[in-house]
């Protein structure tokens, strides 16, 4: 790293060419008419020499500030206070700083200032107040970006204040997805499949079969009626679900909090903490072009759950790598598999918008997952029922006559991969939700 | 043993200059001004045998002698000084050579009370007239020089020898050249000439040992020069018997007169008596002297100005061209930036149909025939999926039980598909957009009664996901 020497960081701005100019004029008519007007020039030469030295000092000053950016934890669609206090411990008051505060490009500030123009007085400090609405992931709050000038903006210098915060956020249940489930069950605990299978409640008594448990005979009932007959149990309705969340780039398309990903994180928290209550064991994968974010297996608990959406880190780089995106999911498989038990188990993608490279890559983990004996659902939000929200209505009309050959073209994939065998959902930003609840509902026989 | 790691640190060591150019040059010429402020240079020379001149009949070559065995040895240009020499010395010596300005009662009573400073104080004066005469006063010796010059009885010259016993008993027979007469007891007297007059004196006043020679020739530069040792062994025995071992020695060297450079240049009789070198040295100290040079350049440059102002056409060119080079030179010095406002950070929502969002918000789309041919396949999968026919299906009027505007939508939308996908020419002229628009408003209508919509943000495209 090239190190730059004091004289070097400082530059003059406009203002000092301009200021040059004048005394230079004033030193050429002083030598030649009148010594007050050289003196004039030498003395605005002097003032900026003065004004340099004055610059260096709040150099020292500003490399000697320390920064403090609070880490927040937050839930999505909180707005979160996030102070930042600068605090100058010299003796050099910095006349004019202005800062700049970078932070996630997927945040959004309600309240406060991207950049202001403040006053570190001498062993004094500031404190910044920003307010943003709170959204899934781990965003980063800084570094600071100062450009100091001296008083009257002759000589600036900019620096870089390393300091880090993080805002986590966690997604949202709805309430009204999670009432809505809990009252088709009959039981907070255990769920009743209305099948015979292995169980602790009672379904009904039967003649013995061969190969039926000897423990399972009715001794009383064989001592008065001379004839075996068994307990049947009902069989436990006990899932076990994987949600596997795309995270990349792609899912992060459409207005601020109303993205397919957060619509995404929504449905997994929504229905996670239903069946948190239920009991059924859970696991989140979340795959993205920088990793891969995961519980570290199944659980039962709600928070464990929406854990990995708070630590997950959104993409920044804003051109798009198709092929980044199939790595990813290439990676999730592993995760997946390492995550799934051996029983049968539900696995939920939720992920939009697929490419042909991506499509090839998706069927091919479905049917293999499949293969493995587990139920595979793919859903596919469809991005332009995302985007369209906040458009004026009569835009909305051409917006969907325009994009109608995308709709069509997801609904012609999703028809293939039913072919194929592989259950797939296309669905709206109003659908997602009710669809998966609906394919759960069918699950559990109701 | 410098490891690789030290080598490539210091290979990478930039050049840093701690004192800027401008800086040196702006003290260098505070400094030039200063000098040439105090005023011309006194670059004078000695002709006699003062101790800084290093010619003929100088004594700087028994200065050299004398810091040879006693280093601390001091030609004085002021009687100041002597407080610094003598102040808690335990023995020190006071050496008077043929000076060429009386001593006055004050300077000898102030030399007088200096020396009473060190604990053994000794004078050692060697003079042919009277102007020591008034120091012997004040140091209160008995011992004077009557200023007679003795000459050789037999060949009239001023040139006598005489006989010097020391007290350490060795004798020495000098040959002394104008020398004087000294009057003093007969006790006190160590030297005799030929002719029998006393020449050299030696006396304790008090703690204060007084020796005078009336001669200061053998001190001189020529004579200690010379092939004949004996008289510096004499003079080096007398001061180590005066001194011992350890001594502070001080020369007078402020009763000479002192003579200007040019003075001495134009005067080939004085220049004679003053080493070449020392002549050569001090003339070119002078021309060097900001006082010589830096008024003139000064007068020259101020009547340039003079000039150029006198000039009306070139005034004007001259100014530009000063300002422009101090202008040049500033900036030169420094880095000027754009003094732009700082980034601000960037929130951006991604879409992935962005562009085409965007030219749909701001009215700035066209819409072509195959929107139209979209928008047709639209209504018409909605009408399928709703009623099981198309919406040109020939008994699709029966099924749907249209009214009269609806009917006549359909049929409107049929001849438009038909045209747009070319399979009739009617109507030949058509604005696709103008058409497409207007369709779009009256499927609208058409689809509110079916219960879709293309304007809500739930609209007929959920009908297609079921």
């Amino acid at each position: 790293m090239e190190i730059l020497s004091q004289s070097e960081l400082i530059n003059a701005t406009q203002r000092t060419k301009a200021l040059i100019i004048i005394s230079s004029l004033f030193i050429a008519f002083g030598a030649l008419y009148s010594p007050h007007l050289l003196g004039t020039g030498v003395a605005l030469i002097i003032l900026l020499v003065s004004l340099r030295l004055y610059a260096s000092l709040e150099l020292y000053a500003v490399s000697k500030c320390r920064a403090t950016v609070s880490n927040v934890f937050a839930i999505e669609g909180d707005v979160v206070e996030v102070p930042i206090v600068i605090e100058n411990p010299t003796s050099v008051p910095i006349a004019t700083a202005e800062i700049s505060v970078a932070y996630s490009q997927y945040l959004k500030l309600v309240e406060g200032v991207k950049a202001s123009l403040v006053l570190i007085p001498a062993r004094g400090s500031v404190k910044l107040m920003l307010r943003f609405k709170a959204r899934v992931g781990n965003h980063v709050v800084g570094p600071l970006e100062l450009a100091v000038r001296d008083v009257f903006g002759f000589f600036r210098f900019d620096y870089t204040l390393e300091v880090i915060g993080t805002i986590k956020c966690v997604p949202r249940a709805s309430e009204t997805v999670v009432k809505r489930l809990m009252v088709f069950t009959r039981t907070t605990g255990l769920t009743r499949s209305k099948r015979a299978g292995y169980g602790v409640e009672l379904y009904g008594v039967r003649e013995y079969k061969i190969g039926d448990d000897v423990r399972r005979i009715i001794w009383k009932y064989l001592a008065s009626k001379h004839k075996l007959v068994v307990k049947e149990m009902e069989l436990e309705a006990m899932n076990r679900v994987i949600f596997v969340v795309d995270g990349t780039l792609d899912t992060w398309a459409g207005p601020y909090g109303y993205t397919p990903f957060e619509y995404s994180c929504r449905v997994v928290a929504s229905i996670s903490k239903y069946l948190s209550k239920r009991g059924d064991l859970m696991g989140a994968i979340i795959f993205a072009e920088n990793g891969i974010y995961r519980t570290p297996k199944l659980t039962r608990s709600y928070r464990r759950i929406i854990e990995p959406f708070a630590e997950y880190k959104p993409c920044v780089n804003e051109i798009k790598e198709g092929n980044n995106r199939v790595i990813a999911l290439e990676n999730a498989f592993k995760h997946i598999v390492s995550m799934l038990p051996r029983e049968k188990s539900l696995v939920f993608f939720l992920t939009p918008n697929p490419s042909y490279q991506y499509k090839q890559i998706l069927s091919t983990i479905a049917k293999k997952l499949t293969a493995l004996g587990h139920e595979i659902y793919i859903v596919l939000p469809l991005i332009t029922t995302f985007e369209i929200k906040g458009m004026p209505e009569w835009a909305q009309a051409i917006y969907r006559v325009k994009t109608f050959s995308i709709v069509k073209e997801h609904i012609e994939y999703a028809k293939l991969l039913r072919k194929l065998g592989i259950k797939t959902i296309v669905a709206g930003a109003q659908q997602v939700p009710q669809m998966i609840v609906s394919l759960l509902e069918a699950r559990y026989g109701y | 043993m410098v490891n690789a790691n030290e080598k490539e640190f210091f290979a990478n060591l930039k050049e840093v200059k701690v004192v800027s150019t401008v800086l040196l040059a702006t003290l260098a010429l505070i400094a030039l001004v200063a000098l040439a402020e105090k005023g011309p240079p006194i670059v004078a020379i000695y002709r006699g045998a003062s101790p800084y001149n290093t010619g003929f009949i100088g004594t700087y070559k028994f200065i050299e002698i004398l810091r040879e065995i006693y280093p601390q040895t001091f030609a004085i240009r002021s009687y100041e000084e002597l407080d610094k020499v003598f102040s808690g010395a335990g023995k020190c010596l006071f050496v008077v050579v043929s000076p060429e300005i009386d001593y006055t009662m004050d300077e000898a009573q102030k030399i007088a009370e200096k020396l009473r400073k060190c604990r053994f104080p000794a004078v050692l004066i060697a003079d042919e007239n009277k102007t020591s005469n008034n120091l012997l006063e004040a140091l209160g010796s008995s011992i004077r020089i009557s200023g007679n010059i003795l000459y050789n009885r037999i060949t009239g010259l001023p040139y006598i020898y005489a006989i010097i016993r020391l007290p350490t008993n060795s004798s020495y027979m000098v040959l002394l050249d104008k020398a004087s007469e000294i009057l003093a007891p007969t006790p006190t007297i160590i030297g005799i000439s030929v002719n029998g007059e006393a020449v050299m004196a030696l006396e304790n006043v008090d703690d204060l040992l007084v020796a005078v020679l009336g001669d200061g020739s053998i001190f001189l530069n020529q004579v200690l020069d010379s092939d004949v040792a004996s008289y510096k062994e004499m003079i080096i025995e007398l001061v180590k018997y005066m001194c011992g071992d350890d001594c502070r020695i001080a020369v007078d060297g402020t009763k000479y007169e002192p003579i200007e450079v040019e003075a001495v240049q134009e005067n080939m009789n004085v220049s004679v008596y003053v080493d070449p070198l020392m002549l050569t040295t001090l003339s070119a100290l002078k021309l060097f002297h900001p006082y010589t040079w830096l008024p003139w350049i000064l007068l020259q440059i101020n009547n340039f100005v003079g000039f150029i102002k006198g000039l009306p056409y070139i005034a004007p060119f001259f100014v530009a061209i000063i300002a422009y080079l101090v202008y040049r030179y500033v900036v030169g010095k420094i880095s000027v930036f754009p003094d732009a406002r700082i980034r601000e950070q960037k929130e951006i929502e991604i879409y992935l149909t962005g562009e085409l969002r965007d030219s749909v918000i701001r009215g700035r789309i066209s819409l072509d025939k195959q929107d139209f041919i979209r928008l047709f396949e639209l209504v018409d999968s909605a009408v399928r999926l709703t009623y099981g026919v198309g919406l040109c299906d020939p008994d699709a009027h029966k099924v749907l039980q249209l009214g009269r505007d609806a009917d006549r939508y359909a049929r409107d939308m049929c001849r438009l598909y038909a045209k747009a996908s070319g399979r009739k020419r009617l109507p030949i002229v058509l604005s696709w957009n103008r058409t497409t628009k207007k369709m779009i408003k009256r499927s609208e209508e058409f689809l509110k009664t079916m219960g879709y919509s293309l304007t809500k943000e739930k609209g007929v495209e959920y009908l297609l996901l079921r």
